[in-house]
């Protein structure tokens, strides 16, 4: 009679039509304290929740006190069963001096409150021999606790420590990822290990659903999305999404954007921009900037296809001795003022400019009107070269290697 | 909008309640379809598979079933938008009237699963009976549902009874009487809901369920043609039901796929 259990409720998490899921991390109060995104925590689940995300991860005392949030079919509820010190770095208050890891929950307790699924992570390479085998034993008695009561066990394996290095990343992902399902897991949370034919290997040695890891390491939106689509092609299974999510402007939004990608085949280009709820404009991080102007080049490029720096619809100025500044449209509206015609507007949502070309006169007033000369005249095409922002994913943000360039809300108040 | 069960000790129960009563109405449509336990391959549940196929795509929010038959039927289950799973928790000779072949002749009723078997099975409530008007077993009866209610409640899982007045104490007389006694017995002992026979007219259900505080839903017993229950489930919501426990009626109607969309429409006034 067991087991009907794990089917069930593993199936409230993984939509039976694809065998994908959309999950949410919102356990991060736990192990790291108050971060963004988990200050008014109930606001935030309202927001993943109407998104429409798969499952949501919390840890026990918010599962408890958030629960009544989740009636009613929407999304699952997913147990944080376990507590580590281990992401506590340089950065946080009191950081880890050993990394420890102890349960928090059992299975019954996650049971008891409705939860389809309990969460843990399960640390490999690091300290002694002996942590490790304390982390097996740990994460094999959440295992049979689990078949007793019939609810699906997730573990994360992470590969921690000194022994770990870049060469071996992929085998230890793939090598403890085969244990834990070994010891019982049910599905597993993985990091994408970079490339399509390993990541593939170990999604079918595993067996069972691999959610990747939605990386807080993606600067971008359109970086994380890609990574997505990438580890969705060589097999897995879904996403695990944490700070991409629940520290956006409008978390809504990005799991409906996820969700386009990983259940409806949208592609990422077609998705990136619907996570901004409203106006968007480019920020410059001055400080950031080294001057390397691969900024330029990508624009040329995504406009131009030719690596034509002086075509770019943004540019670095330098300021001596030493200080580089990117300069770039910063929608003052003085150019749309100029058109005679209507041919250079405001997008209705994004707010960034748009051209109509059969409107364009080919006149010269918005590159004249222009006060810091983005906008520059095409003298094969005739037409104003104007900062389109990429219709939401600027391609001169995603490729700053120094973080100098960042999209954000445009608060016009 | 029907009674709001009050728990706050309990947010697995309340959790687990909404997978099948519907938060925006407090109302459900529950298929049964465990009879087959009591009463062999009737009509039917002769073949289950066909009837629970039908019941996913008919939009009932729950289906009944016995522990034995969960493993087969779980395909059908899967996902959020298919019926929860409600598990039969006890059996009973009560229903093997006299036409039946080898009627009863004590009522007799016995548990088979317990709440941590409903929870390993991904069940979203249990459901048993208690059945007044036979003396000498009522007593058992009563303790077996409230040891039952005691491991729900640490379980989190909720419990709905069927409370039937049936037996040789029982008459045209005294079934609104013995009716409400069921009821407030089982939900003092620890039922989350009942489901509960219609008393055939409006305001003695209505009596009957404002002294309940919990959910109930007006049950088909398996005797009435559908004319009559879909009539008996109009008048129930009148009096404040939050749904149905549909079973054999549905089965022997001419066609059950509309029946129960008619019910799904009737209950949650798509």
């Amino acid at each position: 009679m067991s087991g009907f259990g794990k089917t069930l409720r593993l199936s409230k998490i993984l939509n039976p039509n694809d065998n994908r899921a959309v999950v949410v991390a919102a356990d991060h109060g736990m192990m790291l304290g108050s971060i963004r995104g988990v200050m008014d925590l109930e606001k935030t689940v309202r927001s993943v929740i109407k998104g429409g995300a798969d499952a949501i991860l919390l840890s026990p005392g918010q599962a408890a006190r958030l629960s009544h949030l989740f009636h009613g079919r929407k999304s699952a509820l997913l147990f944080r069963g376990d507590w580590t010190n281990a992401f506590r770095d340089k950065t946080y208050t009191l950081p880890a001096r050993s990394i420890k890891h102890v349960a928090v929950a059992n299975a019954k307790d996650a049971v008891a409150l409705g939860a389809s699924g309990i969460v843990t992570y399960f640390f490999v390479g690091y300290g002694e021999d002996e942590d490790e085998a304390r982390d097996f034993e740990l994460v094999s008695i959440f295992a049979r606790e689990c078949d007793k009561v019939g609810l699906p066990f997730i573990v994360e394996p992470i590969p921690m420590g000194e022994r770990v290095t870049g060469a071996n990343f992929a085998d230890l992902v793939g090598i403890s990822i085969r244990m834990m399902v070994e010891a019982g897991a049910d599905a597993i949370k993985a990091p994408y290990t970079g490339d399509v034919e390993s990541f593939r290997r170990i999604t079918k040695a595993a067996g069972v659903p691999v959610l990747i890891l939605g990386g807080a390491k993606a600067k971008t939106m359109r970086d994380a999305l890609e990574v997505v689509n990438e580890a969705l092609e060589a097999g897995a299974a879904g996403v695990v999404f944490g700070r991409q999510v629940i520290q956006a402007p409008n978390p809504t939004l990005v799991v409906k954007a996820i969700r386009a990608v990983v259940h409806e085949g949208k592609s990422v280009r077609e998705v990136v921009s619907k996570v901004w709820a409203g106006p968007i404009i480019l920020r410059v991080v001055e400080k950031n900037c080294t001057g390397c102007r691969i900024c330029e080049i990508a624009c040329s490029f995504s406009h131009e296809e030719a690596y034509a720096p002086a075509k770019a619809r943004l540019h670095v100025d330098f300021a001596w001795p030493n200080r580089y500044k990117p300069v770039v449209c910063t929608l003052c509206g003085l150019c749309v003022k100029a058109c005679n015609t209507g041919a250079l507007t405001f997008h209705p949502e994004l707010g960034c400019l748009q051209l109509m070309e059969e409107k364009c006169d080919m006149c010269g007033n918005c590159a004249e009107a222009c006060p810091i000369h983005i906008i520059k005249f095409d003298k094969k095409k005739g037409l104003p070269q104007i900062c389109d922002m990429c219709n939401g994913a600027p391609e001169c943000v995603e490729w700053c290697p120094q973080g100098a360039l960042e999209l954000v809300e445009h608060k016009t108040s | 909008m029907s009674r709001e069960v009050s728990l706050l000790s309990s947010p697995g129960k309340a959790f687990r309640l909404s997978d099948f009563i519907d938060p925006k109405d407090g109302k459900a449509v529950i298929l049964a379809a465990d009879r087959g336990l009591m009463l062999g391959p009737t009509i039917g549940l002769a073949d289950l598979e066909k009837t629970i196929r039908i019941a996913a795509t008919s939009g009932v929010d729950a289906v009944v079933l016995s522990p034995g038959k969960v493993g087969g039927m779980v395909h059908y289950l899967k996902g959020k938008k298919a019926p929860a799973l409600l598990v039969r928790a006890d059996w009973t000779n009560a229903f093997r009237g006299e036409s039946f072949v080898l009627p009863f002749r004590e009522i007799r009723r016995v548990t088979i699963i317990g709440a941590e078997d409903a929870v390993a099975l991904g069940a979203s409530a249990v459901i048993a009976f208690f059945c007044v008007g036979h003396e000498e077993n009522e007593a058992r009866n009563l303790e077996s549902v409230a040891m039952l209610a005691r491991s729900c409640d640490r379980l989190g899982m909720p419990l709905i009874v069927e409370s039937v007045p049936i037996g040789e104490r029982v008459t045209a007389t005294n079934f609104v009487d013995c009716l409400g006694l069921a009821m407030r017995m089982a939900v003092e002992a620890g039922a989350d809901a009942i489901a509960a026979p219609y008393t055939g007219d409006v305001k003695s259900f209505r009596k009957v369920i404002d002294a309940a505080k919990v959910p109930v839903f007006v049950l088909d017993t398996d005797v009435s043609p559908i004319r009559d229950l879909l009539k008996s489930v109009a008048e129930a919501l009148e009096a404040g039901s939050a749904g149905v426990v549909a079973g054999n009626s549905v089965f022997q109607a001419v066609n059950p796929v509309e029946t129960l969309e008619t019910l799904v429409d009737i209950i949650h006034k798509r």
